[in-house]
């Protein structure tokens, strides 16, 4: 026994329990080409063996001839099916290497049946024997078959294929680097080998006889690599299976989550023309698809649904509104998110307002494959969205949502009305064109501060603002504006009151006032017209008297031109004296706006007294001045300080109508904290220290014939200037009503 | 006619104006701007007319009036003023004003007034200066002549008046005589004029002591 009779038959085992093995992996295992190719290889080599084991120790050289013809078949197997492996592990190589080589092979055997005694030698000759390793071999001599060219050229061409396969697998696909190196290193060696082999016998060359085992040894490591893929594949499959069932478990999680949340979910296999819904989509979009598992699982179900899976998810949309919803649908899902809302008809026959969104995956070419959607019956906030909008519709106020590039995105009625969007609606509109054009420019770097330092406040404080209307038309306004976070960015909620009414009700207001305190001063007037009238005439009789004098003189001693120049100038004062009396009155009497000019408050108690001198006389009222020198300036009416003093002087004097003495005093006090004060102070029985507020009030009044406005008017006047009226009672008696102003600066 | 017009107006240049008006008249004029500078100027010997404004401070045209009134003094007064109402008015006519004028005052209306004011004085003044005359004879008159005037004055008879009083017709007759004498007459008519001024009795009215 010696190491041969050990090594062939082992090999020969070894190969048949390999391919055995491949075998089964290949019918386990989703029938891999690689396994059975492998399998194929190792039962050709097995043969091989066999065959190899026959002729090692045989002396006749016609066996032998015979047995290298038919060894020259499970050769071209082996090849073809390490070929067939390469080629399906990896693919890479030039098919038409391999398909040449295969070619070449068969051309191969074909020469091996037909010429001389197989491949290798047109004939045997003899046999030597050759001792190696202590065992001496059978070694055929003859002369070579030259058709043993073909194999060879099939051999290279094998070989070229694999070190294709292996080049451009080195470039490509550097992570399979080692399996690449060890199949295509293994087969290349291998082919050589097979080279050198038909080569050795070929040139009668010294051979080692352990081909074979070394073919053995190579397949070995083809196979060690497979099996590690294969392994690795069955470690990647459990691992999958884990993840598949997780996913199954979080998809029911989830369809249970959809369940009790009352979310519809489905997706369409757009090539498939499949759709997939939970019962809850069913229910929502009411589609005429069979429940075909229990709706409380949450399980899917799969609804084949022909080519209409859109019809599927708008069967309850009204048939006039469906073309328009599919549209819209479909013009959405070219996004990889949409969100589209329409509404249904529920089996009840209510209307139901559904929203789809979800996500959709593309080809290519852009066109949707598959598009996952949630369906959600939005009615109630639908409904709620109509409430919230119906309450900001209601709302006086415009409102304006304005989105960070000054878009508006939403409108309330109001803002549409004011601004004359109604028909067309402002969604989308720029705010700034509801500006006058002067100022846009400013506005969008106003608004770019706002986004910036975002706060509730009023816009523009202080200053006149003034919007415009589609159609031109400026309107002043007051804007209040707040912040609005929505979806990360600053929004601005701008609340827009339309001033126009209010600012015309201020002016009806404020024409209202000074016509009442026209009204208050023309009855004042009335009151002291017998003083005025005495005013007047004064210097009227003056002049009648001076000039009928001037006439006397002339007529008795026309040369007494001193006098009469006296006479004249005397008339010329008096007529001016009437003019500045008159002047006054018209004064007092014009209907105007109160102009405000700086005036000193001294020469308004001068004027007053000028009008009303008169009258304290006739009712014997002694009066007394008390002015401070160097009164400053206030900035007021000088028409309407007058009143207000006429109005203080008469009510004093009322009041001191029973007793006696009858003076009043008029008194203005040095500035003080910024303020000039002036009291009226009388002599008479006072106020009850009730009523010292009271008098202020509009128809309060003690005198028989009074309106009772005249305090209430003043007030008014007063707080107009900025200054405040009030009565007390002086400590010697008597009633003191004080007013002050501010000065100027 | 020498009569000083007082005027007093409080308001300077009317007070100029209506003084050139009557100097240029040939009046003699004094010009006062208050009642109290008035009260100064004002001699209750010398006849004077008054032209007043109706409203001053301190005292008015009215006030002045009463107390002129109140002093026994009776100088002619006439009222100018700018804003005559109907009360003040029928006071100051009340109480014997000349006129009540209205500024502006037409000169010729205020002249008339004031001549007549002047007028009216001097008459007064003259009526006066004889009523002083015949209460000076009266005042010389003894007891019992002025008993037996009143009689003479109602034209009784000596015999009568003898037989009223008790006494003799001679004594009577005295006593007429002395009478007649003392009071500068001599007749009893003119007796009878004097008597009147004197305010010893009214003409048909029975002596106070012969009423029985």
């Amino acid at each position: 026994m010696n190491w041969v009779e050990l090594i062939w038959p082992l090999v020969t085992a070894l190969s048949l329990v390999f391919g055995l093995v491949h075998l089964l992996v290949w019918w386990t295992h989703e029938r891999e080409g690689a396994h059975l190719s492998l399998a194929i290889a190792a039962f050709s080599l097995a043969f091989l063996t066999l065959l190899e084991r026959v002729i090692l120790f045989n002396a006749i050289p016609a066996q032998i001839a015979l047995v290298i013809r038919w060894m020259h078949v499970p050769l071209a197997v082996l090849v073809a099916a390490l070929l067939v492996a390469v080629h399906t592990t990896f693919g890479l190589g030039a098919t038409w290497l391999a398909v040449t080589a295969m070619g070449l092979r068969l051309l191969a055997l074909l020469l091996n049946f037909t010429t001389g005694v197989n491949l290798n030698f047109l004939a045997i000759d003899h046999i030597e024997w050759r001792t190696w390793g202590g065992v001496a071999f059978a070694y055929p001599v003859g002369p070579p078959n030259p058709a043993l060219l073909v194999g060879m050229l099939s051999n290279l061409m094998v070989g070229l294929y694999l070190a294709h396969t292996l080049l451009l697998g080195l470039r490509q696909q550097p992570q399979r680097r080692n399996a690449l190196l060890l199949v295509c290193g293994a087969c290349l060696l291998l082919s050589a080998l097979l080279i050198s082999t038909s080569l050795a016998w070929a040139m009668d060359l010294p051979r080692i006889p352990l081909t074979l085992p070394c073919v053995m040894a190579l397949l070995l490591a083809i196979s060690w690599q497979l099996g590690k893929d294969l392994i690795r594949w069955n470690q990647l499959e459990g691992k999958l299976r884990r993840s598949e069932r997780f996913r199954l478990r979080i998809e029911t999680e989830l369809s249970q989550a959809a369940l009790a949340s009352g979310q519809g979910l489905w997706q369409w296999d757009v090539a498939g023309h499949s759709l997939i819904q939970n019962a809850i989509n069913r229910r929502l979009l009411g589609n005429s698809a069979e429940a075909s598992l229990d709706a409380q699982s949450g399980a899917r179900e799969t609804v084949r649904v022909g080519e209409d899976a859109v019809g599927a998810l708008f069967a309850r949309v009204d048939p006039e509104e469906l073309p328009h919803v599919r549209q819209l649908f479909e013009t959405a899902i070219h996004q990889p998110n949409y969100e589209i809302e329409y509404s249904v008809h529920d089996t009840s026959g209510q209307r139901r307002w559904i929203c789809l969104r979800g996500s959709v995956e593309h080809d290519a070419g852009g066109a949707p494959l598959i598009v996952r959607g949630i369906t959600q019956d939005i009615s109630q906030r639908r409904s709620e969205q109509a409430q919230l909008r119906a309450v900001l519709d209601s709302s006086p106020t415009a409102l304006l949502l304005i989105d960070p590039e000054g878009e508006i995105r939403y409108a309330n009625a109001q803002a549409t009305a004011i601004f004359g969007y109604a028909e067309q609606g402002m969604a989308g509109v720029q705010v700034d064109t509801l500006l006058p054009a002067s100022c846009r420019g400013q506005h969008a770097h106003h608004r770019g501060e706002y986004v910036q330092h975002p706060r509730r406040r009023s816009m523009a404080s202080g200053r006149d603002l003034f919007a415009q209307a589609r159609c031109g038309r400026q309107f002043p306004v007051e804007i209040a504006l707040s912040p609005l976070e929505i979806e990360g960015e600053v929004h601005v909620v701008a609340a827009v009151e339309d001033l126009t009414e209010r600012r015309r009700t201020a002016q009806e207001v404020a024409l209202e006032r000074e016509s009442m305190a026209h009204m208050s001063r023309v009855s004042l007037i009335g009151e002291i017209s017998g003083s005025l009238a005495h005013e007047l005439n004064q210097p009227l009789a003056a002049i009648l008297s001076n000039a009928q004098a001037a006439q006397r003189m002339l007529r008795r001693n026309p040369a007494e031109i001193a006098d009469i120049r006296d006479i004249l100038d005397d008339i010329v004062e008096n007529d001016r004296r009437a003019g500045q009396v008159i002047s006054r009155l018209r004064g007092l009497l014009k209907k105007e706006f109160r102009v405000f000019v700086p005036l000193a408050l001294d020469e308004v108690v001068h004027d007053a007294m000028r009008v009303i001198r008169n009258d304290l006389i006739n009712r014997g009222v002694e009066y007394r001045l008390d002015l401070a020198a160097n009164v400053a300036r206030v900035l007021g009416d000088p028409v309407q300080l007058q009143q207000v003093l006429l109005n203080l002087i008469i009510n004093a004097c009322d009041a001191m109508a029973e007793c006696k003495p009858r003076a009043v005093t008029i008194r203005i006090s040095p500035v003080r904290d910024g303020v000039i004060q002036c009291e009226v102070h009388d002599t008479g029985g006072g106020i009850p220290e009730q009523m010292l507020e009271a008098i202020f009030a509009a128809f309060q009044t003690s005198k028989p014939n009074g309106m009772g406005m005249g305090l209430s008017i003043c007030r008014t006047i007063i707080r107009a200037h900025g200054g405040r009226i009030w009565a007390t009672n002086a400590p010697g008696g008597g009633a003191c009503l004080i007013f002050e102003l501010p000065v100027m600066e | 006619m020498s009569a000083i017009v007082h005027i007093v107006d409080d308001d300077p240049s009317v007070l100029t104006a209506l003084g050139r008006c009557l100097q240029a008249d040939g009046l003699a004029v004094t010009l006062s701007q208050s009642t109290r500078e008035f009260l100064e100027h004002y001699d209750p010997g010398v006849a004077s007319c008054v032209v007043l404004d109706l409203q001053m401070p301190e005292m008015n045209g009215l006030q002045l009036q009463q107390l002129l009134e109140q002093r026994g003094q009776h100088p002619p007064l006439i009222f100018v003023s700018g804003c005559a109402d109907v009360a003040s008015c029928a006071s100051a006519m009340r109480a014997g004003a000349i006129d009540f004028l209205t500024k502006p005052v037409e000169f010729e209306v205020l002249l008339e007034a004031v001549l007549r004011g002047i007028r009216t004085e001097t008459e007064v003044r003259r009526h006066r200066q004889k009523e002083q005359a015949a209460e000076q004879c009266w005042s010389a008159l003894t007891p019992r002549e002025k008993e037996v005037l009143p009689h003479i004055v109602r034209g009784r008879l000596n015999k009568q008046i003898a037989g009223d009083l008790g006494v003799s017709l001679k004594t009577i007759k005295v006593h007429r005589a002395r009478i007649m004498h003392k009071l500068g007459v001599r007749s009893v008519a003119d007796l009878v004029r004097v008597a009147e001024l004197a305010h010893v009795c009214r003409p048909g009215e029975a002596p106070p002591a012969a009423a029985a």
